[in-house]
């Protein structure tokens, strides 16, 4: 099984993209079932990997048969294992919400089999493009798998026709320039170092250390993927990006997009580059510029009325926690990374979907329209609520774990950057605690009369229910994945501490 | 090292065209000029004065001073592929964007979603 699933997980996705499409053109159906089973089949591998390196080790495959440092080899170990099972699992809540069909607010043109065959085509393509990034073991081959990620989100920013395109244009004019920089990093670390793949780097590091060319590849490659991850103040492309995306693709590229290009920053500035002095460097002030990211997030979070802007600003708020946790670099604060990248996807997911189908099904997204929903839809307003919660870090959901670690890493660390931090997270918890009460307030104890942006009558409302079962039941799915990572924080803990700090020691491991 | 200074060079051309330029078409056509300075780059990286392509002769031990690196220009084989899916795509959203909102200018354009 070691042998066969490391290939699969990586063109599963692939094929598939290529094949949904084509199944559409062919035969004129739905292509749910099959994109579903793709998904599921995709997650089945994930879970398989993960637990195999859990079990007897970290996984390397050479891709073609050809070992490294030419060939082109994938990486399993618990970081990437955890990482790949977040990404596909989420597609397939994903998948199952694109039977939503995009919102219906007219922009978008109207669902046809062979349109829901493409966008599904590219959710498996984007699925394929970030499993590549959390797998592969060569720097170049990250840039590609990078791109095809990029570009299958861009489709999918983009068929909410109207604005949306707008907005997909402008992530894409950030997303190239972030693929570019990148790019221009890799080749300054060829130069010095004559190799792509990433054990033979770090293995070779040390001896063009006192290169100035080092700094600048190092600077390149932070900056770009920086941009990916929105750190602030990279971050300009986010809103627009997550608030226009039609809503079954935003509950996904808002859960998992960033935060695999934060793995990616993790995995190179943490482990490859991480001794040099240049790496330490830009792992500073990644830390500082986390901390502002938090605080400016969730300051702006609180200033929006619109609730799908108020989620996209607490993601900037979120990805910055994620980056301090990176930026520290101690075992504690990347677990602490690695939890809150676990908590923060299945949470802004859940809300994602949810705020997403009520903007469509209220006709509008302001906070107003959230009230009363709580008698109409207890259940969907149940694990909101819960989701929310996780956002504010109450235990016993996940947030709070994720936030537990992260300040415990700040005291750990201690000094004026330990300090900031400790302060940044739980300020950044009383902002969300403000923002997030907003709308439920709203939602459970007002009645839509008093709302003070009165929403129109209700008679004026599309009939139907709140949230329809497409997006319904990923909603509450999220929800109570949300509640059980939480309870079980322990053994996740376990499970990924002492791999993370067997992670120098295994660099010269010789392959299996 | 000229060389490099001007991909540097052109590489920050395109970025603050992406940046500072107005209509939407400039903007990538900037992108499109910082994507081929990564890829002159990469180029320049291969050369050697008096190397030719690697392909083996007849007889004779290879020497590596007598050939150029084929890695680097593989790479960009692959950054051409990426750079021009990148263009259609993004030419084929202005056409959309140009249909529904009449205009290609930021400015105008922002002004229309307000």
């Amino acid at each position: 099984m070691r042998d066969v699933l490391p290939g699969l997980l990586v063109a599963l996705p692939l094929v598939g993209a290529a094949l949904v499409p084509l199944l559409a053109a062919l035969f004129r159906r739905t292509t749910r079932g099959a994109a579903l089973a793709l998904h599921a089949a995709i997650f089945a591998a994930a879970l398989g990997l993960f637990g195999s390196s859990a079990a007897d080790g970290p996984i390397r495959y050479a891709v073609g048969g050809w070992p490294g440092p030419w060939g082109i080899e994938l990486w399993f170990d618990g970081l990437s294992t955890l990482i790949a099972v977040l990404v596909a699992g989420m597609a397939c809540f994903a998948s199952f919400a694109q039977t939503f069909g995009a919102d219906r607010n007219g922009a978008a043109p109207a669902s046809t089999p062979l349109r829901e065959g493409l966008l599904r085509g590219a959710l498996l393509l984007l699925v394929g493009g970030l499993l590549g990034i959390v797998a592969t073991r060569d720097v170049f081959n990250l840039f590609v798998f990078l791109e095809i990620s990029s570009l299958a989100a861009y489709t999918l920013v983009a068929s909410g026709g109207g604005r949306a395109s707008v907005a997909a244009f402008r992530y894409l004019l950030a997303g190239t320039a972030a693929g570019s920089l990148y790019l221009f990093g890799v080749g300054f670390l060829y130069a010095l170092t004559g190799t792509l793949n990433m054990d033979d780097l770090a293995a070779r590091l040390p001896s063009v250390e006192a290169d100035a060319a080092l700094t600048v590849a190092v600077v390149l490659i932070a900056v770009g993927l920086s941009i990916k991850a929105a750190l602030f103040p990279l971050h300009g492309w986010l809103p627009d990006t997550y608030v226009y995306t039609p809503t079954p693709a935003a509950g996904f590229i808002a859960a998992v997009m960033a935060k695999v290009s934060a793995y990616a920053l993790l995995r190179l500035l943490g482990e490859v580059l991480a001794g040099t002095t240049a790496g330490a460097v830009v792992l500073e002030i990644t830390l500082w510029l986390g901390i502002l990211g938090v605080l400016v997030g969730g300051i702006l979070a609180v200033a929006q009325r619109a609730v799908t802007r108020m989620l996209a600003w607490s993601s900037i708020s979120a990805m910055g926690m994620i980056l301090i946790g990176v930026g520290m670099g101690s075992a504690l604060a990347i677990t602490g990374a690695l939890f809150h990248m676990a908590a923060h996807a299945l949470a802004k997911g859940c809300l994602f979907f949810g705020a997403g189908g009520i903007r469509t099904s209220e006709d509008g997204d302001e906070l107003g329209r959230w009230a009363g929903l709580g008698s109409r839809a207890p259940w969907t307003l149940a694990a909101l609520t819960v989701a929310a919660l996780s956002m504010i870090g109450i235990p016993p959901t996940a947030g709070f774990f994720s936030k537990y670690y992260l300040l415990s890493a700040s005291i750990e660390a201690g000094g004026p950057a330990g300090i900031a931090a400790f302060a940044a997270i739980i300020l950044s918890s009383l902002l969300a605690t403000v923002y997030f009460l907003r709308v439920l307030e709203a939602a459970w104890f007002r009645t839509p009369g008093d709302a003070p942006d009165a929403a129109g009558d209700p008679a004026s409302r599309p009939p139907g229910p709140v949230l329809p079962r497409p997006l319904a039941v990923p909603v509450v799915g999220l929800a109570v994945l949300v509640l059980l990572t939480g309870i079980f924080a322990r053994p996740f803990e376990r499970h990924v501490l002492p791999d993370w700090e067997s992670g120098t020691a295994r660099i010269s491991a010789p392959a299996p | 090292m000229t060389t490099y200074a001007f991909a540097a060079a052109l590489f920050t051309i395109g970025l603050a065209g992406m940046a500072l330029l107005p209509n939407l078409l400039r903007k990538l056509l900037a992108m499109n000029v910082m994507q081929v300075a990564v890829i002159v780059f990469f180029v320049s990286l291969a050369f050697k004065d008096g190397a030719t392509v690697p392909i083996l002769g007849q007889g004779g031990a290879p020497v590596a001073a007598e050939f150029m690196n084929p890695l680097p220009h593989t790479l960009m084989l692959t950054a051409i592929v990426v750079s021009v899916s990148t263009t259609g795509l993004a030419l084929g959203l202005l056409v959309r964007i140009r249909s529904r909102f009449e205009t290609l200018n930021e400015r105008r354009l922002l002004d229309k979603l307000r």
